[in-house]
């Protein structure tokens, strides 16, 4: 049993090497760990400084996205706070891809799709107005976050979300949104 | 009335230098925000704002120098920006400046246009050269 557990990490970590991955992290997603993996891929000196940027951008958008909302909790405190997710990053010849996942309530997963297919029929000088709206909307007050981090994702990325999901059970499903950056332009 | 001031860091979270003169009404935030409690940050300047009318200051100068900040500063910042414009309309000079690097990488001009669009307060656009030498 303990041989085909590691044979299967094995396995995992071969993929990633054959698809330039450069970040792999699962886990909890901490203000520690955030700003570990963040200062990190801020400080690679990427061919593309603006790309760099923008990576940067998504990555901490993304990343708190998880550490909010995703529906599944750390384990490892004795009060889960912190959100787990699972994240990566790997590089094209032409482009910078960044994959998010974690846990979502079903019907919060609706409202996910509901807006990233929005953002994703939106010219640039539409998202802003989207962006404006949305920020100038209220709140409520145990909303921590500035509900905005999607579409800032989408106007730094150069393609449209790509999000998929798979159903876990009738309460939970697993989402997954991936972000392209390309390294010119 | 006290001078309000912090100093800009760069650890678990990123927090903007933020030096408020209350001598002169000569006002400042730069660098990067990215904090654990955007809200009760922005709130606190919002509050030195009002306590600097309250006590008699008649204009107010900020410039605005961001780098990098976050989608939950934005929106702490907007809501600073719309006591700026409160302030403004019920009688104190306001100008604020906004300041976007050449080249812009972040669109931190488009980002100043946004917040302009949105806090209904005129605010200006200044260019200003990067550094070459300074971080990625």
């Amino acid at each position: 049993m303990e041989e085909r557990k590691n044979k299967g990490l094995i396995d995992l970590y071969s993929t990633m090497n054959d698809q330039d991955i450069i970040v792999y992290y699962k886990g909890p997603f901490d203000d520690v760990i955030l700003a570990e993996i963040g200062n990190k891929i801020r400080m690679k000196a990427f061919d593309s400084p603006k790309a760099g940027k923008r990576l940067f951008a998504v990555f901490m958008e993304l990343a708190q996205n998880i550490s909010l909302y995703s529906y599944e909790k750390n384990r490892l405190e004795s009060v889960g706070k912190w959100g787990v997710g699972t994240l990566v990053v790997y590089e094209t010849p032409t482009a910078y891809v960044l994959t998010s996942g974690n846990m979502v309530k079903n019907d919060v997963l609706e409202q996910i799709r509901k807006k990233c297919d929005e953002i994703n029929t939106l010219d640039r000088e539409s998202l802003r107005e989207m962006k404006r709206r949305y920020r100038s909307a209220e709140l409520d007050p145990d909303h921590k976050g500035g509900n905005i981090g999607l579409i800032q994702v989408a106007l730094k990325s150069d393609a449209p979300l790509d999000i998929d999901a798979r159903q876990i059970d009738d309460e939970r499903s697993f989402f997954t949104i991936s972000v392209s950056i390309f390294k010119e332009g | 009335m006290e001078d309000f001031i912090i100093a800009g860091s760069r650890d678990i979270y990123f927090s903007p230098s933020v030096n408020l003169n209350a001598a002169t009404g000569k006002c400042s935030i730069s660098g990067e925000s990215y904090l654990e409690e955007p809200y009760e940050f922005y709130k606190k300047i919002s509050v030195w704002f009002w306590e600097y009318v309250k006590a008699g200051g008649k204009n107010i100068v900020l410039d605005l120098k961001f780098n990098y900040f976050n989608t939950s500063s934005s929106r702490a910042l907007l809501e600073m920006l719309r006591v700026l414009r409160d302030l403004h309309h019920s009688g104190t000079e306001v100008t604020v400046n906004w300041y976007y690097p050449n080249p812009d990488d972040d669109e931190i001009l488009m980002e100043g246009e946004d917040f302009r669009d949105e806090c209904g307060l005129e605010i200006n656009m200044i260019e200003y050269e990067l550094e070459e030498s300074g971080e990625k």
